[in-house]
């Protein structure tokens, strides 16, 4: 822990100055204090005010043409008491790249701390990731690394029957990471794409051939595998101009299952209004099968999640957007949950005006097995927002409430109101306090309040990085 | 060791495609840009309003990628197949928003000044979460699971 905040301590300092060298850059800062009451469960209520600091830099122009430095980063100091195995400070460096564009082709060549979303991939590495595109409507991708380890790190044992159980649970990961991606496009019409990933080295349950309670049953020894290897398809596909089928499957070859089918197909009969029909699902043993938190995430529970639905969006006018949606979500071993509703948004004034209200009913399955800690999962869900941005002044109005059939711990509804008000000191400066209000089954009174100071600069002339 | 040995073979692997594909290719596909070329506003963005037809450097509609909220909460599927499109306006960083290994901040507590942004938990979430994970686990673990689980681990153990 010491020394990554000294780490982050030094490449906050080096990297302004590095990205100074450069003809341009952008510096963007993002300060948070927080003021809350915050309690763990068996702990009494303390006051704490932790402040975060984020911090962006990216420098283009670094004298090759087509390269660039990316940098983004936070730090945090608590002010107050911490709560027990809380540390005082903490930090990650999120990442730390170089980026290289060749002039063509969509060729390009990262290096460093990065994060690469690819086919199945959604990986944080400390490696190199390289793209191309090739002739015949072909793409090539591939990335090679560590995975960014977490630098926390928990050895649980606990022993049962008299034997001692150690296992390594959420920092861990493995030491090697491969994977890549090809696809096939047909120009407006269809990209089919195949994705693969290989992470060796994870550490994994050591164990006497005992077993660990997680909090839905057991994970037996030896169910976790000390390798994470995944094949995906990918598809789009667009036959007529409103038609859109969207989708995913991926396998994991360690627990030979599929892990995941995800699919979305969207029609849009007119150009004012869109119905989607989705469809996933994904099994634990096969997609929880790399989980660093079985206990939660257990890969050992034989169950099947799925969830399908359909949206109708209606653009009733420029500024106003309808939708109705409703989705059913259904566990092999819990049962079947539902969710429907509306949404309304609406953008008045030259975007000056935000506002929006929705609705929605949660018919949840409540057939579990451990029906004693389980909360209510009816429940009726309003919110409601409201802001006024003229660019100088910014104000914020939001509302939530979810209303519950059955009592959970003696309440029978939880909402938070929050206020926020911002001023633009110049164009790149922001200052803005926002200030909440909430009484929910596990808070009576819950009061937060938050400052921000953001600061955006760039020299860049243009672009429009958000 | 094993390390440095892996980096090397697929540095030199990218290395030999990329001059191939030069040799053969050369120079003929049409790359996006590095940023996107007009400054836009905050809130939704409709490609459509500006651009017709089809992206050059992708080979789909830019319509496809208009950001209305089934964009946005199916956004998972645009950023598998063509990731280097979104760079273009947004810095990754916009990205870790929401999508991190270790995080202390939850997202909606960054931006209580933009309640129009689709943010997820929304509200006091201990409590509700407790709800959302039963319903949808599966749904959890794009994000918490395998990354961003040392708050999780207090009582989740
Ligand atoms: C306010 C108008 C506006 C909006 C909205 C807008 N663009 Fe652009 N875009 C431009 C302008 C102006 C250019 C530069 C001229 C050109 O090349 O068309 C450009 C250029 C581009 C280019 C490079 C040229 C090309 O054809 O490859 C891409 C890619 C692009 N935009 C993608 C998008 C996407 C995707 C969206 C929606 C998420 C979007 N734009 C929304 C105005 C806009
Ligand atoms: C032409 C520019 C452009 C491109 C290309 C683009 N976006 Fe966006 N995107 C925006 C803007 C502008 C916003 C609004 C940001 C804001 O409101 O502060 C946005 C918002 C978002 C949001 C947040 C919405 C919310 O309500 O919180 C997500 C998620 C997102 N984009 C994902 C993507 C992904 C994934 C891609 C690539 C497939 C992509 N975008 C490509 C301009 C773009
Ligand atoms: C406002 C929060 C938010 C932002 C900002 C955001 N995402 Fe996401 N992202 C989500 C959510 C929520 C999901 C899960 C969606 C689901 O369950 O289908 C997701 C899922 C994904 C996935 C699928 C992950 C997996 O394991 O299958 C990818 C890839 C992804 N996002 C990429 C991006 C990229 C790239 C950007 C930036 C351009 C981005 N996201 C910005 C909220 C966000
Ligand atoms: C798009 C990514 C994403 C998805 C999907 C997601 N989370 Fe989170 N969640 C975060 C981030 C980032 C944080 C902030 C880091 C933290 O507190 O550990 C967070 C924080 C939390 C917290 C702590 C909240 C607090 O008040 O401090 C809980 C509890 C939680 N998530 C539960 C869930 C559950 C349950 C699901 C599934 C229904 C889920 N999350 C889905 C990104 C996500
Ligand atoms: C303050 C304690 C606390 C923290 C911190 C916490 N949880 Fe929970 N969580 C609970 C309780 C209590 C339940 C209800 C357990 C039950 O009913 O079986 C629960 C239930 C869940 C469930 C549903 C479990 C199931 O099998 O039905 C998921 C998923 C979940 N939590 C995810 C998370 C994630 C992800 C985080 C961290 C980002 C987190 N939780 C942090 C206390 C906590």
């Amino acid at each position: 822990m010491r020394r990554l905040t000294w780490y982050l301590g030094v490449m906050f300092c080096l990297m302004p100055t590095l990205a100074l060298a450069a003809a341009e850059y952008s510096v963007d800062s993002a300060t948070y204090l927080r003021f809350q009451q915050y309690a763990a469960p068996g702990f009494d209520k303390k006051f704490q005010a932790p402040a975060t600091q984020y911090l962006t830099i990216d420098a283009t122009k670094i004298g090759v043409d087509g390269l660039s430095l990316h940098f983004y980063g936070w730090g945090d100091a608590v002010m107050g008491s911490t709560l027990p195995n809380e540390d005082r400070y903490n930090g990650n460096l999120t990442y730390f790249y170089l980026d290289y564009r060749l002039p063509s082709n969509n060729a390009q060549v990262k290096a460093g701390r990065l994060f690469v979303f690819d086919g199945l991939a959604n990986e944080q590495i400390d490696g190199v990731s390289f793209r191309t595109d090739l002739p015949l409507g072909l793409t090539l991708s591939a990335f090679g690394g560590a995975p960014s380890k977490l630098d926390y790190e928990k050895q649980t044992s606990v022993t049962i029957a008299g034997t001692p159980v150690k296992f390594y649970e959420s920092g861990n990961k493995g030491d090697t990471i491969v994977g890549g991606r090809v696809s096939s496009r047909m120009a407006g019409i269809l990209e089919l794409g195949v994705s693969t990933l290989y992470e060796g080295g994870i550490r994994t349950v050591i164990s006497n051939g005992a077993l660990v309670s997680g909090n839905e049953g057991f994970i037996a020894p030896g169910s976790l595998r000390s390798y994470r290897q995944l094949v995906g398809g990918d598809i789009w596909l667009s036959p007529f101009k409103m038609v859109d089928l969207n989708g995913h499957t991926f396998y994991d070859l360690a627990s030979s299952g599929i892990a995941e089918n995800s699919y979305l197909l969207t029609v849009r009969p007119m150009e004012k209004l869109s119905v989607n029909g989705e469809y996933t699902d994904q099994s634990p043993k096969n997609y929880f099968a790399a989980s660093n938190l079985p206990s939660l995430f257990n890969p050992t529970i034989n169950d099947k999640m799925r969830r399908y639905g359909a949206t109708v969006t209606l653009a009733a006018t420029k500024a106003v957007e309808l939708s109705v949606d409703y989705r059913r979500y259904n566990r092999e071993n819990k049962g079947n949950s539902n969710r429907c509703g509306f949404d309304v948004r609406g953008t008045f004034v030259e975007n000056k005006v935000r506002t929006g209200f929705s609705y929605h009913r949660v018919t949840g399955a409540d057939v579990a097995p451990v029906a004693s800690i389980t909360p209510a999962t009816r429940y009726n869900e309003l919110r409601g927002y409201a802001m006024y941005d003229t660019h100088t002044y910014v104000a914020a109005f939001d509302g939530i409430a979810q209303l519950y059939n059955q009592n959970i711990n003696g309440r029978k509804s939880a909402f938070e109101l929050l206020t926020s008000l911002g001023y633009h000191v110049t164009p790149q400066l922001l200052v803005s306090g926002d200030i909440s209000y909430g009484q929910n089954p596990d808070y009576n009174d819950e009061v937060k309040g938050l400052l921000k100071v953001v600061y955006n600069f760039t020299n860049e002339v243009k672009g429009a990085h958000k | 060791m094993k390390f440095t040995r892996l980096i090397a073979i697929v540095a030199a692997l990218a290395g030999l495609l990329t001059a191939t594909v030069y040799s053969v290719h050369a120079a003929s596909g049409v790359s996006l840009p590095a940023s996107h070329p007009e400054k836009l506003e905050e809130g939704r963005v409709s490609c459509a309003e500006c651009h017709e037809d089809q992206i050059k450097g992708i080979l789909k509609p830019f319509a496809a990628f208009n950001h209305s909220t089934q964009f946005i909460l199916n956004h998972k599927f645009y950023a598998g197949q063509n990731d280097q499109i979104c760079s273009a306006c947004h810095k990754r960083s916009f990205c870790n928003d929401c999508h991190l290994s270790k995080e202390e901040m939850k997202p909606a507590l960054k931006y209580g000044d933009r309640p129009d942004r689709m943010i997820p938990h929304r509200g006091d979430y201990m409590t509700q979460h407790k709800i959302d994970g039963k319903i949808d686990k599966g749904s959890c673990y794009k994000c918490h699971g395998r990354a961003n689980n040392e708050k999780c681990m207090g009582c989740h153990r």
